[in-house]
């Protein structure tokens, strides 16, 4: 029995905005749970090239996968979050929302899943260079009990548009 | 793909897979036997050296003493007391059944026991002074091999060069001693306190703060395995500590020096980022100081032995370097000729930030006394990554984006009034932003590039600051 992570996201393709939410589930394929110490989630970029490797964390989260989700893991729409002036206008009338949150969901017969949803920053942007790329990734790794083993899923998506780079020297 | 401690941490790649445990583990291991060599050598050296030599300096006391006599011993590792090796002890263990094998046994061990008693017998010279001393209005006439200080005694493979050492005393003159008020019997020769003897203490202290870092790092590493973690941990710590690049745009430069900065035609001044040719010129200042600094002071010593033996031959092997310090000096005052000979340039934007696809103006001014044969601005877009290659860590670049923005050819600058120009400066709107991170940057810089006339073609760099393009979603 080999053990996975499959982590889908809510919408096709897996390109998004800077300052979008990305939000998703993942699920622990041929995973007892009982022999899952803990679960760690991250949003993250890192960069892939000549040089070494650079990794910047926008979101993490350590889940203990027994409790139910608490009322601190719900967590309002700030005042922070808002950028522009209309929105903070329609502060009032705004509803609750989860932000940069996961929580635990049902159990399916493919194995436990999970919901997240993630904010990202305005910047970096994905990008594909000559000698550095930048890549986004939500990774998510299992860590089984006795520190031994460990279970990991990553789904990689597209922060912008920026293309592939054309060197391009006139 | 498993985190390591930095004993086993990876160079490059996700080839290394050892385990993180393992690591630690081997981490401390490694501490424990540094701190335990690091202690041992202490004690010894304590005991040996500092404590005895310590001693000696503050609680013998100083006296006037004659030379009487010197003398030159002859001893063994034994003191004359060589180990009389029993022959029955060694065929007791060894029992002799008359095999081939059992003879051949013996016959090894045999040697091996002449070998160590010669070993053992092997004489070394000692020089030794009959002192003649006054304690308490008692004469005294000891010998003594010690030179101040129990490191100092001093032994000699031959005779000759024992007696070589003691030549530098003369018999029936006078010296400092230091007795023992304990027992005054027990006297050395004064010497000054030598500070070069306790060097040593630094290996044991190199081991002990080497031991008892890895050991804290050991300790403190993050248990949790992930290197997300780690990244998440490293990132706080450096924004408490202002380092990190946070803020609305995350991982794009500070922009403080351009906003802090007003222009005087446009809103705000680039900053230069400074020429490496200026910090080759010091470099080549600092080089050329202490190449002359080196090569005067071993003329000095050529030219004293001069007055005595003529070492033409050291006068002859000092040229070359003579030689590659004109050269260091010549390169240097070209270079500084070559960056104070073309004027001040400022370059200015109308707006920031800097938004892919949208032009901004740009204002240039260049000063200077020299006709310019052309000069151009170029607006480039560099990838810049650091790698760590073995040992040593490399820095490469990749120009990915070239476009030249404004050209002028034959230019006549006045002393009292700079060349001044103003052209629209606008980067691709599918262009990256610029980012920065601990070893991978993008950057966007504007270059100036000219030429004057009998001088080598001289290039400034001005840093833009690229934002992303605002978007539908995000503002």
């Amino acid at each position: 029995m080999i053990s996975s992570i499959i982590i889908q996201f809510d919408r096709q393709p897996h390109e998004f905005q800077p300052l979008e939410t990305v939000s998703g589930t993942f699920r622990l394929v041929d995973m007892h749970l009982e022999d899952v110490n803990r679960i760690e989630f991250s949003v993250l970029w890192y960069t892939e090239g000549k040089g070494d490797e650079d990794l910047g964390v926008h979101y993490f989260e350590t889940l203990d996968w027994t409790k139910p989700l608490s009322k601190t893991q719900v967590k309002m729409v700030s005042e922070e979050d808002f950028t522009s002036d209309s929105e903070q206008e329609n502060s009032e009338t705004r509803k609750p929302e989860i932000v940069n949150c996961v929580w635990a969901g049902d159990e399916t017969p493919d194995g436990k899943k999970f919901h997240f949803t993630v904010r990202l920053p305005a910047s970096p942007l994905s990008y594909y260079g000559k000698i550095l790329k930048i890549h986004w990734v939500v990774r998510v790794r299992a860590f089984m009990k006795g520190g031994v083993r460990e279970v990991k899923g990553e789904r990689v998506f597209t922060v912008g548009h920026i293309p592939a780079v054309q060197v391009d020297l006139k | 793909m498993k985190d390591h401690s930095w004993l086993l941490t990876k160079k490059r790649g996700d080839h290394r897979t050892d385990s993180r445990l393992i690591g630690i583990i081997a981490e401390f291991v490694f501490a424990v036997f540094s701190i335990l060599a690091g202690i041992v050598g202490l004690v010894w050296l304590c005991v040996f050296f500092v404590i005895p030599e310590w001693k000696i300096h503050q609680q013998f006391e100083k006296t006037v003493c004659t030379l009487v006599d010197c003398r030159v011993v002859p001893r063994t590792a034994l003191d004359n007391k060589p180990i009389a090796v029993e022959e029955e002890d060694s065929q007791s263990i060894f029992e002799d059944t008359g095999t081939e094998k059992d003879a051949e046994t013996k016959n090894r061990l045999a040697l091996n026991v002449q070998n160590l008693r010669k070993n053992l017998q092997e004489i070394y010279y000692l020089p030794e002074m009959q002192l003649k001393y006054r304690v308490n209005e008692a004469e005294r006439t000891n010998w003594t091999s010690n030179f101040g200080g129990v490191a100092r005694s001093s032994r000699f493979s031959s005779e000759e060069s024992a007696w070589e050492f003691l030549k530098r005393w003369q018999k029936e003159e006078k010296y400092y001693c230091l007795y023992n008020p304990a027992d005054p019997d027990q006297v050395v020769m004064m010497r000054d306190w030598q500070w070069e003897n306790f060097l040593a203490l630094v290996i044991p202290f190199s081991l002990l703060f080497i031991g008892i870092g890895m050991a804290v790092h050991a300790l403190t590493v993050p248990r949790p395995g992930s290197k997300e973690k780690t990244a998440l941990l490293t990132s706080s710590r450096m924004r408490e500590t202002g380092c990190a690049p946070v803020g609305e745009f995350p991982y794009i430069p500070a922009v403080d020096d351009i906003t802090d900065s007003p222009g005087i035609r446009l809103a705000y001044r680039l900053p230069m980022i400074d020429s490496p040719a200026w910090t080759l010129c010091v470099l080549a200042l600092v080089t050329l100081a202490w190449w002359v600094g080196c090569v005067s002071c071993l003329t000095v010593v050529a030219c004293s032995l001069l007055q005595t033996v003529a070492d033409w031959l050291m006068l002859c092997y000092l040229l070359p370097f003579l030689a590659v310090g004109v050269w260091l000096l010549v390169h240097t005052l070209i270079q500084f000729r070559n960056e104070t000979a073309v004027g001040p340039t400022l370059v200015e934007v109308e707006d920031f930030p800097i938004y892919p696809g949208k032009p901004v103006r740009v204002f240039l001014s260049q000063g200077g006394e020299l006709p310019l044969l052309w000069l151009n601005v170029v607006l480039v877009c560099e990838e810049e990554v650091v790698f760590t290659h073995g040992t040593n860590t490399r820095r490469e670049k990749q120009r990915v984006y070239q476009r030249l923005v404004f050209g002028e050819e034959r230019l006549d600058i006045a002393p009292d009034r700079a060349f001044e120009a103003d052209f629209m400066l606008g980067i691709p709107s599918e262009a990256m932003h610029s980012f920065i991170s601990s070893r991978n940057q993008i950057n966007w810089r504007l270059l100036v590039q000219g030429k004057l006339e009998r001088f080598p073609m001289f290039e400034r760099s001005f840093p833009v600051i690229v934002y992303p393009a605002p978007t539908e979603g995000g503002r």
